[in-house]
């Protein structure tokens, strides 16, 4: 798809892809913040490891479905490989996901009708 | 489109991929083995870890052809309104507006505006002669 192609029905599905990408975005940024700030220092500091046992695989299933609505993303947009990288490692360093994603929507934000 | 495999950005691709897609598959590997000795928790990453390594093939694909120059042809061949460029990203940064479109600054026909473009030009080379 060339870039002149977003247009009409292109735009309003970018639109929502951008949506589902920033949903996701805040899901995994949330749930690795609460796994490095709350849920590993349980585990190794006070040796309760329950909370990270459920944490880390949810939030591992979480990044695959993240990752796949940046996959559409990228289908339906150019990223530059910048940004891709970024995106990718939002879902393993703390914090990151909010400011890309911040970046990403300020980027594919929809010109006002 | 056709791909360029020895450009710099492409050589760079192959280098990620080769070493991301094989230790995803690595990782994989060793999730399977602990998932076949007990830990049943294994049995999520035995699954993801290939996923990763998947991905990161499709993402080499299409990066290698996502050529900037194919892309600039396509946007000289049929050129998009600013609002459509900028969504989809590629978009010189303007201000919105039927105006703001129909402004060039490199438009000479108006007397007025060369001469003032003129001016303007005069300052910039003062500017740098006294500097």
């Amino acid at each position: 798809m060339s870039a002149t192609a977003v247009t009409g029905e292109d735009a309003r599905r970018l639109r929502g892809a951008v949506g589902r990408y920033r949903a996701m975005a805040m899901v995994v940024g949330a749930m690795l913040l609460l796994l490095v700030v709350v849920a590993i220092p349980l585990q190794y500091g006070a040796g309760h490891p329950g909370l990270a046992g459920v944490v880390a695989p949810l939030h591992g299933a979480c990044y695959v479905v993240y990752l796949l609505t940046v996959a559409d993303l990228a289908r339906r947009a150019r990223l530059r490989i910048g940004e891709l990288a970024a995106m990718i490692g939002a879902g393993f360093v703390p914090g990151l996901a909010f400011v890309v994603e911040r970046r990403i929507t300020r980027r594919f934000r929809a010109p006002s009708p | 489109m056709r791909a360029t495999w020895w450009s710099r950005k492409a050589i760079a691709l192959h280098a990620t991929v080769l070493v991301v897609a094989p230790g995803c598959l690595a990782a994989g590997w060793w999730m399977l083995s602990r998932a076949t000795h007990g830990d049943a928790l294994a049995w999520i990453y035995t699954v993801e870890w290939p996923f990763f390594a998947c991905y990161a093939v499709y993402m080499w694909w299409k990066l290698l052809h996502d050529d900037p120059a194919v892309r600039r042809a396509a946007m000289r061949a049929q050129p998009a309104s600013p609002a459509t460029a900028r969504l989809a990203g590629n978009g010189p940064k303007q201000p919105e507006g039927p105006e703001a479109i129909a402004f060039d600054p490199y438009d000479d026909s108006d007397p007025e505006l060369a001469a003032y473009n003129r001016y303007l030009a005069s300052l910039h080379e003062r500017d740098r002669s006294h500097r």
